[in-house]
């Protein structure tokens, strides 16, 4: 794994990206993709009692890592909201990858057993949670995109409403009724 | 849904969620007339309120579940890297704390595929390296055709310790079984292969210390199912602790093992603060290896297997592991497990299980029921030393089976111990003097009786205004739980929970009373056969007694001697003769040779010297527990008369030793002196009548005298079958000793009708049917199996 230097380029380009350069995006996501690694490596590493992963830190640890402090909040905001897209392509890929290798693993076999399996399904449900984000765009973009923020961002509430210059009480609203959404469709 | 309808289901949703649900409905139709919106906004009411409740995983949990397992796959090689003279084709399995690679070889003309595995751990302890050396050469050995090849192992330039292994592309046995419908004879004969490459490894010198379905892959080699056994020896010391021990994963298809069923998959990891991990599965891991890793030999495997057996014989696991919890885990694993024949009746899915083994439930649980569930049973013995001692006599055992010869776990013909048992269990021994045998009638007019005459006269000298309340309790705890007033026994045992709950509140600020209760209650449960609660009571008391009576004081050592009998009750022989050895020497210098205390400590030093000796087949030491048992009699003769309790209890335990010391004839003497004794003491039904009927009968048979044998035998059974029912322990006990003797007379019809009314009790204790002689066993195995 190759180490990403932290690259002053990173506050440039989220300059041109928040100015509307689309390609300032492209290059910017395959060093946030790569922070994003690296950290969540690291982190299992340390060995710490508790192993729970928190997106939040890694988003926040990446964040710091690759644009420093002092950075204007607007692009803060624009980093977050890459960086959460961007934890979400990571995990649903990598769910995707291991599917296929079930699938593949498991085609000899006649019988299914259902409870051999069991332990992939979070990675299905994943990949639902994933399409159905999609579906909810079309009709909801900014509750799918509080969601993604909620969910891969690791944001609370009161940071989505500063982020996306909303009420509190509309993002818990719009929280409300998108998981709610999520969960009869899943 | 469109953005126009969405906008409404929104709005309608928000107003909806927060009136009681009986106005949801009746609100919406109020407000919207499109039925296909109003349906749309109550199931996501519906999703919102299931949100709510635990069973459904959060959004948030799936996330994080998923950036778990990125992680894991994200630690370790590429396919191209290098490892060794090996080059990584892909990753073929990974569990918590490493991952397992194919790969082939580079530097050859033919390639061969290998297995490998590489932890996330590093290694740099120098001291870990020359063990890491030395362990490579001794697996390098294992050279067998049902064990996959250790071809190598080594380190990563970056510290990561590797292992190279033959690659097996197989199936885990269990799945293989099944996805086979395997017959139970099949089944076995595949178990007895892998007992073959275990029982060589031990041989060897190596334990594989985690043996599980996921670690016995089988293959197909001409069309004959063949097992492999993988991670042989892996788990052996702190460099392999640090390495594949952890790693929880397997090969090919089985790639998802390491989560393999709810019943196989709690791993526990104790290592979370440190190295020193004992991370395995526990549903396989007997409960040394347990409780300490380092207390390991063959036998753990022993155990690891003979679950595996019960879980390919049944489709059943003997406990259910749920907690993660190692204490908890532990606690469970230290019970009996319940044999498998019985655990599938129980399964909800075992028409599916006997489908799987081409039978139907009924014939699959007899088929299970004897011989296999004592074979299961006894190779998963919470104590190390009832299991099979090797591999091979667990597979010997098998074999027998299916070659219907009997088998070791059953019939008792081939091991001393077991014939040990046989012969300790025909007697009705009196191992306590004091002890009382679950009797519920007994133990509450014994120990009433003995807490006024000793406990309560004491206390009363020291506390005496408080005297008249310990009494009053007692009289009220005991008085409702006379079964001569209400006559069940659970009652009995809900009035302890009870009485012992209160004692704190009741007492509390007169700790010997507390005290003194706690020890009363410790002995009642001791005889009740509840030893946890036994042992925590007592513990309790000591604790107190020391802290304000003293520790040489008459109550503590009372309860030491009871803490002491706790543990030989459950056959901790050495723990408990240390205990009561402790305490004669203390009683004698305290209380001095004539006190009661100090005669019951002589007696149950002589009874466990004795016990413990006669397994290490000791003469010497025997005959000097003999002695020291002829001299208790005496001396309780002396002090507390020729007629009374305690001493026709050591006039049982001596006349018990006569027999085992081939004086049959000085035994049945002495048997029939005490005979005449109880009956005048006790009356005839009493236990302890009744038991020594049973032990005169014994002596007969062995001095050929079949019909008085006979008589003194049926007149024991029935006895105890009427005042202790014949589910109880010591009605077995006499059963199993007159049906032995029915067929050594050759009346078979009347054997064959009490085996019909032991039936049932015998699935409840299990064990009776070690006790059982080869013959009598065979008859009685084949008469209820014909039955059915």
């Amino acid at each position: 794994m190759t180490y990403i230097p932290i690259d002053n380029d990173v506050t440039q380009l989220l300059d041109e990206w928040h100015q509307g350069n689309k390609q300032a995006l492209d290059k910017l996501t395959p060093v946030v993709h790569e922070e994003l690694h690296r950290l969540a490596v690291q982190f299992m590493q340390k060995e710490t009692d508790n192993h729970t992963l928190q997106a939040t830190a890694l988003v926040n640890e990446a964040f710091i890592k690759l644009a420093g402090i002092d950075i204007k909040w607007q692009d803060k905001v624009h980093f977050i909201s890459m960086a959460a897209r961007i934890m979400r392509n990571i995990l649903v890929d990598h769910a995707k990858s291991k599917n296929a290798h079930k699938r593949q693993t498991n085609k000899n076999s006649i019988e299914f057993n259902d409870e051999i399996y069991a332990n992939n399904s979070s990675l299905e449900e994943l990949i639902t949670i994933d399409e159905l984000l999609d579906k909810l765009c079309i009709f909801d973009e900014r509750a799918s995109k509080i969601v993604e923020l909620t969910l891969f961002g690791g944001l609370t509430q009161p940071e989505i409403s500063e982020l996306l210059q909303l009420s509190i009480s509309t993002v818990e609203r719009e929280l409300r009724i998108a998981r709610a959404w999520i969960n009869k469709h899943r | 849904m469109n953005t126009t309808q969405w906008r409404q289901v929104k709005k309608l949703f928000d107003q909806t969620i927060d009136l009681p649900k009986s106005e949801q409905s009746s609100f919406l139709k109020k407000n919207c007339n499109d039925s296909e919106i109003i349906n749309e906004v109550l199931g996501l009411i519906a999703a919102e309120e299931s949100n709510q409740t635990v069973s459904v995983k959060g959004l948030n949990t799936i996330v994080i579940s998923g950036a778990h397992k990125l992680i894991f796959q994200e630690q370790g090689l590429n396919p191209g890297d290098q490892v060794g003279a090996y080059r990584i084709q892909k990753l073929i399995g990974q569990g918590g704390m490493g991952s397992v690679y194919l790969a082939n070889r580079t530097d050859e003309q033919f390639e061969q595929n290998v297995a490998i595995k590489i932890t996330h751990q590093t290694i740099k302890d120098s001291e870990l390296s020359v063990r890491f050396a030395f362990e490579r050469q001794v697996l390098g050995q294992l050279e067998h055709p049902y064990i996959a090849r250790i071809y190598d192992a080594g380190r990563t330039i970056d510290e990561h310790p590797y292992i190279i292994m033959e690659y097996v592309d197989g199936e885990n046995i269990i799945d293989y079984c099944n996805r086979n419908q395997l017959s139970l004879n099949a089944r076995i004969t595949l178990f007895n292969q892998v007992c073959e490459a275990v029982h060589y490894s031990h041989q060897k010198g190596i334990i594989h210390r985690d043996l599980k379905p996921g670690n016995i892959l089988i293959s197909e080699i001409d069309d004959k199912p063949t097992p492999k056994v993988i991670d042989f020896g892996i788990a052996q010391n702190d460099f392999q602790r640090n390495t594949s021990d952890n790693i929880q994963a397997s090969f090919s298809r089985d790639n998802s093992n390491n989560k393999i069923n709810h019943e196989s998959s709690v791993e526990i990891n104790t290592s979370s603060k440190s190295n020193e991990g004992r991370l395995g599965t526990p549903s396989y891991m007997s409960p040394e290896q347990l409780a300490s890793p380092e207390a390991v030999d063959i036998r753990s495997d022993v155990y690891a297997m003979g679950v595996l057996l019960y879980h390919l014989i049944s489709g059943c696991m003997p406990f259910k592991i749920k907690s993660q919890d190692l204490e908890e885990v532990l606690k469970i694993k230290l019970s009996y497990a319940t044999p498998p024949s019985i655990q599938l009746l129980n399964n909800k899915n075992n028409q599916m299980l006997a489908e799987q083994r081409q039978l139907n439930v009924k014939s699959l649980s007899k088929a299970l029921k004897i011989d296999l569930d004592a074979i299961c049973v006894k190779a998963i013995h919470p104590e190390v030393n009832s299991r099979y001692s090797t591999i091979s006599a667990l597979a010997d055992d098998l074999s027998c089976y299916q070659q219907n010869l009997p088998v070791s776990a059953v019939s008792n013909q081939h091991f001393y111990r077991l014939t040990k048992q046989f012969k300790r269990n025909r007697f009705q021994f009196i191992a306590a003097s004091v002890f009382i045998i679950g009797l519920f009638a007994e133990i509450i007019t014994t120990s009433y009786a003995l807490v006024q005459e000793t406990k309560a006269h004491e206390l009363a000298q020291q506390e005496s205004d408080k005297a008249s309340a310990i009494n009053q309790y007692l009289q009220e705890m005991f008085l409702t739980a006379d079964p001569r007033k209400k006559g069940k026994q659970t009652k009995i045992v809900d009035v302890l929970s009870h009485a012992e709950d209160n004692i704190e509140d009741s007492f509390k600020n007169l700790p010997v009373i507390k005290a003194s209760l706690y020890s009363t209650f410790g002995k009642l449960r001791t005889g009740l056969n509840d030893y946890d609660i036994a042992m925590t009571l007592l513990l309790k008391a000591k604790a107190l007694q020391e802290q304000f009576l003293g520790k040489n004081h008459v109550d503590t050592l009372t309860t030491t001697n009871l803490i002491g009998e706790v543990y030989a009750s459950q056959n901790e022989l050495p723990t408990a003769l240390g205990i009561f050895e402790e305490n004669l020497i203390q009683t004698r210098r305290y209380l001095g040779n004539t006190h009661r205390l100090t005669m019951t400590t002589i007696n149950n030093v002589a009874v466990n010297n004795y016990l413990q000796n006669e397994d290490e087949k000791n003469e010497v030491a025997m005959q000097k527990a003999l002695s020291m048992m002829e001299e208790l009699l005496a001396l309780r003769t002396q002090v507390l008369g020729e007629e009374h309790a305690e001493t026709s209890h050591a006039r049982n335990n001596l006349a018990y030793m006569y027999g085992n010391f081939n004086q049959p004839q000085k035994a049945l003497k002495l048997f029939k002196k005490n005979l005449e004794i109880q009956i005048r003491v006790f009356g005839e039904k009493n236990y302890f009548t009744l038991s020594t009927r049973n032990n005169i009968g014994i002596q007969y048979q062995d001095l050929d005298q079949l019909d008085e044998a006979e008589t003194y035998m049926q007149a024991s059974y029935v006895g105890l079958k009427e005042i202790q029912g014949v589910e109880h322990i010591n009605t077995l006990r006499s059963a199993v000793s007159y049906i032995s003797l029915l067929v050594i007379k050759n009346k078979i019809e009347p054997a064959k009708i009490i085996i019909q009314e032991i039936e049932k009790s015998l699935e409840k204790h299990p064990q009776v049917w070690n006790w059982f002689d080869e013959k009598t066993y065979q008859l009685a195995k084949n008469h209820l199996e014909l039955k059915e």
